[in-house]
């Protein structure tokens, strides 16, 4: 079913055929999404469909404005698609409540984006520990000072986020997505703001996730680097995905982006 | 999440200051005019008073309980209004914080909780200030109710412990339901606006905004239609009421003027420097920041709607009872005098004609219903029913003033009669002097604005009082006429356009410091909530100003943007504000003029003035410092620190 020929054609997996369901991490089926009417209508995600298993780190690339944000968000249950399903497991996002999407951005599922806002007044142990503190568990010490420590920081507990810089408030917020060990992680150009020895750094971070953990990454880039880092990588333009690739190379993967004109 | 409540408490102190104030000043002026009005209430006149004497002295007791009651309703209002406006504004500024916490898996309940919980706490601290700060404010309510007249110099406010009770519930209740329409709007933030780089501009025009912006004007419509009668305390009751119907209208539809009178100003600017990119960026920073504007311009409708609407409104009751005054009086001297002159005058070769009139304190139960037998003090004039029509242009509705000339007789006001539900050849129970009268209405005459609602047969007012002659002379013997009246040591004589305008003066004086009185500390109170609500609105602004010096503005160019952004919040403010005293000035108008019987019009341009000047002054300097301070560091430092 993979077949990386047809450019503009529609695909449903990207993973190897044969892989049983319950190995399924998240599945998007004919997902659609627009934005505005008439005139302005735009076409984020057209009849998109992908299925990623458990454990895997997938790069979505794609020019500016093919979708890749949209994805990452239906994907998240921060958006409604127009149409089609989104399973997140064994539910269907599409249709599920707030309170689901709530419970679900609670325990399964953690955000990691450039601009992830971390809150100024809060350190950043306290940042890390929020989520717990959401999910109305105790902060557990401990805890907080292994994710801490995972991502390098481990002085840096007492810091407010002014007084990091944009690397260290970038693991800051990676530490707060992992710390309740989601299945998936949405990472949106999670190196985009960062010189390439941190982006190296995060990277590394997101590999042991994958490795160690069993989470599954979904990260959008731009660079062709950092999606060398992952497993695979699917291209998108238009809303629609047009390439994917195995194992991909910086330099495999640059080659591609050029012919999509990103 | 108490943590976290207490947390966000502790790192924004200086935002919630701002929210703690508004509540210190509310509680104080809630809790200070409940208590001056308890005191009204349970007061009695001073042992030893004369039967009159306790008649006049209970009676302004229970003025000064009406009184106070306006203060009450008007102070309860303008904190609601005040609270509610700065705890939304708060919550929409941290909708960046609650789409964070939002996307870490908050739910919509827990944001609302989340808030109410703040607001709770705000709550508790600003009512431990208003509760410390309404000690001194109803020693302000005492001191001006024994100036007005309303109160015994012996008058005192006790403090209560109930009060308490009643404060806290007040200022936590307020702050709860402040935060509770905002909370709920807070809970909607979608999380994916945590990930987008624009704070996402929630709709200001929502749907409670059309739904109370649109019934509050049906309201104001309805209340300026129905031509209600303007009478003592009533008067202004109606007219605060209606003042505020339209001050809830306005402000509620703001965000719907905003974008134009920013165009105007934008266009304006760019007039007069067509070369700065100033006009352009504050036109669109106005526009984007309709929110923020509408929210700032708010306590401007207050300060100014209120002000210059009740005074103007009471403004036009004092023009129109003057004009009452000028009209109904045919004379050229009035003669005041302790002595009976009936003798001089009748032999006087100058006097064409007099009559004699004394104004005595009558007692009448004009509120049957209550059942409470307590009588409130009418101003009587006992006069002499062959003469007075000579002097006085009186309309009888029903009857004949003629009828006086029998014993035991009154003539009513159309106004007293309706509240007596009597007519001519009823009797009414009348108190005159500690002596109960049972009088036979003979006539009822048409009300007028300032009285008298009762006149008397002159034998009912034997008593010693102060005699008042109005008379008619030739002009040619006039002169020599008042230099003698003047030259008896027992009386004042005066030009009658004199006396009616003093007479008038001191009436206006007289309303217009009970209409002070009402307002003043609210309007103090919403005046603060202007210099509170511009640097709230300051404030949240750091990144933008911080991104702007980074483009190559200076911090003075910065500032010259941000104050000519604060003059569009004051145009918007000013206009609403206005347009709230207009419609109350022209409610008094309407009921004033079907009194009197012709158009009844001032507005007070001097006191509108100065009234916008003041709010001027709070808003541009606030918005100034708080600029200088909002700019103090380094730009990079702070746009590196991007939450
Ligand atoms: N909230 C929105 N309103 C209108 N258009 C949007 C919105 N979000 C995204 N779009 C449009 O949808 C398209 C895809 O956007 P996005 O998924 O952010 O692209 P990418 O992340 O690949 O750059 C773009 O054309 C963008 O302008
Ligand atoms: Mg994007």
């Amino acid at each position: 079913m993979a077949s990386t020929e047809a450019i503009g054609g529609q695909r449903s997996t990207v993973h190897p055929p044969g892989v049983p369901t319950q190995d399924v991490a998240l599945r998007l089926e004919h997902v659609s999404r627009h934005y505005g009417s008439g005139d302005t209508l735009v076409v984020a995600l057209d009849d998109l469909s992908l299925t990623l298993h458990r454990g895997s780190w997938t790069a979505v690339m794609g020019p500016s404005g093919s979708g890749k944000s949209t994805l990452l968000h239906c994907a998240g249950g921060l958006e409604r698609p127009d149409a089609g399903q989104v399973w997140l497991g064994d539910r269907n996002l599409a249709t599920a409540t707030d309170r689901e999407l709530t419970a679900l951005r609670r325990r399964d599922v953690g955000f990691i984006f450039q601009n992830l806002n971390l809150v100024a007044s809060l350190t950043a142990a306290q940042n890390v520990a929020l989520p717990l503190r959401v999910a109305g568990q105790p902060p557990a010490r401990q805890a907080v000072r292994q994710v801490l420590a995972d991502v390098g920081l481990a002085d840096r507990g007492r810091h407010r986020p002014r007084e990091l810089s944009g690397g260290q408030q970038q693991r800051v917020a990676i530490a707060r997505a992992i710390i309740t060990r989601p299945a998936v992680l949405l990472a949106d150009e999670p190196t985009g703001a960062l010189d390439s020895i941190t982006a190296r750094e995060v990277l590394a971070l997101l590999r042991s996730r994958v490795a160690e953990s069993g989470q599954t990454i979904v990260m959008v880039t731009h660079d062709p680097v950092a999606a060398a880092a992952a497993d695979h990588v699917v291209f998108l333009s238009d809303g629609r995905l047009v390439d994917d690739l195995q194992r991909p190379t910086a330099s495999v993967v640059a080659a591609r982006l050029a012919q999509l004109g990103g | 999440m108490l943590a976290l409540s207490i947390t966000a408490l502790r790192e924004r102190l200086a935002v919630f200051a701002g929210a703690i104030l508004t509540i210190t000043i509310g509680v104080a002026l809630v809790q200070a005019s409940l208590l001056a009005l308890v005191a009204a209430a349970t007061a009695g006149p001073p042992a030893g008073a004369t039967g009159s004497e306790r008649l006049v002295i209970s009676d302004a007791y229970v003025s000064a309980v009406s009184l106070m009651g306006l203060v009450v309703g008007l102070a309860s209002f303008v904190t609601i209004f005040i609270v509610g406006s700065t705890f939304g504004f708060a919550v929409a500024q941290r909708r960046g914080e609650l789409a964070l916490l939002r996307l870490l898996g908050l739910s919509q309940g827990q944001i609302q909780r989340l808030l109410v919980g703040e607001a709770i706490a705000l709550g508790i601290l600003g009512t431990l200030g208003g509760v410390l700060l309404g000690l001194p404010v109803a020693g302000y309510f005492r001191r001006t109710l024994i100036d007005l007249g309303f109160a015994h110099p012996d008058f005192e406010i006790a403090w209560r412990s109930w009060v308490l009770a009643v404060s806290l519930g007040a200022g936590i209740g307020v702050a709860a339901l402040g935060s509770l329409g905002a909370g709920r709007r807070a809970g909607r933030v979608p999380a994916l606006e945590a990930l987008r780089r624009t704070d996402g501009a929630d709709r200001v025009m929502n749907l409670s905004r059309w739904v109370i912006g649109l019934l509050a004007t049906g309201g104001a419509v309805a209340m300026l239609a129905v031509n209600t009668q303007l009478r003592g305390e009533s008067a202004v009751a109606i007219s605060i009421s209606l003042c505020l119907v339209i001050v809830i209208a306005l402000t509620a539809l703001a965000p719907l003027v905003v974008p134009a009178v920013a165009g105007v100003v934008g266009l304006l600017l760019r007039a007069l420097h067509p070369t700065g990119a100033g006009g352009a960026l504050v036109g669109a920073n106005v526009r984007d920041g309709v929110r923020r504007t509408s929210t700032t311009a708010a306590p401007i409708v207050v300060v100014v709607g209120l002000v210059v609407g009740l005074i103007g409104g009471m403004d036009v009751v004092s023009a129109g009872a003057r004009a009452e005054l000028e009209s109904s009086i045919d004379a050229d001297l009035v003669v005041e005098s302790h002595t009976r002159l009936d003798d001089l005058l009748t032999s006087h070769p100058h006097v064409d004609g007099f009559s004699r009139e004394m104004t005595v304190v009558a007692g009448i139960d004009d509120d049957l219903e209550d059942g409470s037998g307590r009588l409130a003090a009418y101003q009587a004039i006992a006069i002499e029913p062959s003469t007075y029509p000579t002097s006085h242009r009186v309309e009888v509705t029903t009857g004949a003033l003629d009828g006086l000339r029998g014993p035991d007789t009154i003539v009513l006001s159309a106004y007293l009669a309706d509240r007596l539900d009597a007519t001519v050849g009823d009797t009414a129970m009348v108190r005159l002097d500690d002596i109960d009268h049972e009088l036979t209405i003979v006539a009822v005459v048409g009300s007028t604005l300032a009285g008298p609602d009762i006149l008397l047969p002159a034998a009912l007012a034997d008593e010693p009082g102060e005699h008042r002659y109005f008379l008619r002379t030739a002009s040619s013997g006039r002169s020599e006429l008042f230099d003698l009246l003047s030259s008896l040591d027992v009386a004042t004589v005066a030009a009658v356009d004199e006396w009616t305008a003093a007479a008038s003066d001191a009436a206006e004086r007289q309303n217009r410091n009970i209409m002070v009185a009402i307002v003043s500390l609210t309007a103090i109170y919403a005046a603060i909530a202007i210099a509170n609500a511009a640097a709230m609105a300051t404030f949240e602004r750091r990144q933008e100003f911080a991104l702007l010096r980074l483009t190559g503005l200076s911090r003075l160019q910065v500032l010259r943007v941000v104050l000519n952004e604060g003059l569009i919040v004051l145009v918007v403010g000013t206009l609403l504000g206005g347009l709230a005293a207009f419609g109350t000035i022209a409610g008094a108008s309407t009921a004033v003029s079907g009194i009197v019987g012709r158009e009844i019009m001032v507005v007070p341009w001097p006191l509108a003035a100065a009234v916008v000047s003041l709010c001027a002054a709070i808003l541009l300097l606030t918005t100034s410092i708080s600029t200088v301070a909002a700019t103090r560091e380094r730009p990079i430092s702070v746009v590196g620190a991007r939450s």
